[in-house]
């Protein structure tokens, strides 16, 4: 079981206990230091952030070395570090900085006001690490995290974890790319950010040049890893899987490619923080994980297959636009439907309906809206297919009305769908019946 | 060419003109299916028109963890698991 961590309390305090001349970051310019960068941040407490004391920050995720100089400047010192992708939309945020109260910007080295209104200035709380949602329905939500709430479940360092390190697949502005950046410090590893973490082709060969060998990333952006033959410049000692549930295939795929590497599947979301993780290579987890707390969290399957989590210290909030979907004895619904098999319990995908195609979302409703305005269409159902390569693909499935050709329904069907929706929420399958089944509850089936 | 090939360069060409792209008119062997114009979306689809037009999906019926990184050995996954008949 992982330790938990009480001896550092920050980011600043992890990044002053390593050596000075510990290597920590490496990105496309080489390595930096422990030391560097906290000097760094030190000149930067001195200078512009000052006036941030006990203020909350909206950060912009720019060049990987300022990043880390700019959180370990305002870690300890903000009140809440806002983290926002660079490429974010003006309107969102505004959005977000309004939503979380943030009235000063840093975007690389530069430091704005914001539109928010001026507020009270907190010093003594601890800084607050505000983070979007994948936002599974609408728009992203805050959640506002504790350096505990964030940092639950990471691993004291052990002299396997100092000698890892870890390349940067996800956005450092989300939950998942956090954990990556913060498991690697807490670790005492070190971690490799590429200029842009989308940008595979470039980023494979940095990690590799680099030394990389752990990487964290979605089922769907190991799926692309392995079809674009880039599994093959890596070697890892660990591979962890997040964000989307692990299909066998996949963990085979890097069982086989890596068949000394630790490679653990993890169930994580932004409002629950980390939940557990498997490392037994199968798909799925265990039933005796219901069995024991797992390090501060329990786990409950409800009647109608929802997995519920409860956390014995629930310090996370969301700061506006919502509240945890919580009862009243402290279960937070995670939207997530699983079925048992034997004695282990397999995901059979969102409670929402919603279709995860290669790591985008598709809300099924939007999609049969589209189908529905079309001629000759009488009902409509979308769900979604099981896929090797994405995960998931959108197939419809159509009741015709009465002396419509079905061929040239599905023609318009088609047609109507590319020119509404997205290239990924088009339905890759369309088939006709006579009848949708509906639920007890009247409802279409997903 | 085997009848396996031609039908997976049609719905190769199929799904290349749907995204806007230049149909290619040779898929050499070595061919990087990633580099080929096409994105794992687009792979995924072919996979399931392939398995319209021929009647299987070699990836469920597979039993090694691999995925195919080039066009050479997509092609020899679909010969491999041809129905015998």
């Amino acid at each position: 079981m992982p330790q938990p961590i009480d001896s550092a309390s920050s980011l600043n305090e992890l990044l002053r206990n390593r050596p000075d001349k510990a290597r920590v970051l490496g990105t496309v310019n080489g390595w930096t230091s422990a030391g560097e960068l906290v000097r760094k941040a030190e000149g930067l407490r001195k200078g512009s952030f000052a006036l941030m004391r006990g203020r909350i920050v909206s950060l912009l995720i720019g060049e990987p070395e300022q990043l880390f100089v700019n959180l370990l400047g305002l870690d300890g010192l903000a009140a809440g570090i806002l983290l926002s992708d660079a490429r974010v939309e003006p309107s969102v945020l505004r959005d977000f900085e309004h939503t979380a109260a943030a009235t000063l910007r840093v975007d690389s080295d530069t430091v704005t006001a914001t539109e928010a209104p001026e507020n009270a200035v907190d010093e003594r709380s601890a800084t607050r690490w505000i983070i979007p949602t994948s936002g599974t329905t609408g728009a992203p939500k805050l959640v506002a995290h504790t350096w505990a709430s964030l940092t639950r479940t990471m691993k004291a360092p052990t002299t396997a974890s100092a000698g890892l390190r870890w390349g940067l697949l996800y956005d450092p502005s989300r939950f998942a790319g956090l954990q990556v950046l913060l498991q690697a410090m807490i670790g005492e590893s070190e971690v490799i950010v590429p200029v842009d973490y989308r940008d595979l082709a470039s980023a494979i060969p940095l990690f590799a040049s680099m030394g990389c060998n752990a990487l964290s990333a979605t089922p769907s952006l190991w799926r692309k890893l392995a079809i674009a033959g880039l599994l093959d410049r890596l070697e890892l000692r660990v591979a962890t899987l997040g964000g989307e549930s692990a299909d066998q295939r996949i963990l085979d795929v890097l069982k086989r490619r890596f068949p000394r590497a630790t490679i653990r599947h993890i169930y994580a979301s932004t409002e629950c923080g980390v939940g557990f993780s498997v490392a037994d290579g199968m798909a799925g987890f265990p039933v005796s994980l219901f069995e024991k707390p797992l390090g501060g969290l329990r786990l409950r399957v409800r009647d109608d297959g929802t997995l519920l989590i409860k956390l014995d210290r629930m310090e996370q909030r969301f700061i506006s636009g919502g509240h945890l979907p919580q009862d009243s004895a402290g279960w937070v619904d995670t939207g997530d439907v699983v079925e048992r098999r034997g004695d282990r319990y397999y995901f059979l995908g969102r409670a929402t309906g919603a279709i995860n195609v290669g790591g985008q979302k598709v809300h099924p409703s939007v999609v049969e809206q589209v189908i529905l305005a079309v001629p000759g269409v009488q009902a409509v159902r979308v769900f979604g297919k099981t896929n090797p390569i994405v995960g998931a693909l959108v197939a419809a499935e159509i009741v015709a009305e009465a002396n419509h050709d079905t061929v040239a329904v599905k023609d318009q069907v088609i047609a109507a769908c590319r020119r509404l929706l997205k290239r990924h929420e088009v339905p890759a399958f369309v088939q006709f019946s006579d009848r949708i089944a509906l639920s007890a509850t009247g409802k279409i089936h997903r | 060419m085997s009848q396996i090939r031609s039908t997976i360069e049609e719905v190769f060409r199929q799904v290349l003109l749907e995204s806007g792209k230049q149909a290619a008119t040779h898929f050499p062997d070595d061919l990087v299916l990633l580099e080929s114009g096409i994105d794992s979306l687009g792979f995924a689809i072919i996979v399931t028109r392939l398995e319209q037009e021929l009647g299987y999906d070699p990836f469920i019926l597979m039993t090694e963890a691999i995925y195919p990184v080039t066009f050479g050995e997509f092609v020899s996954i679909y010969e491999r698991y041809a129905p015998a008949n």
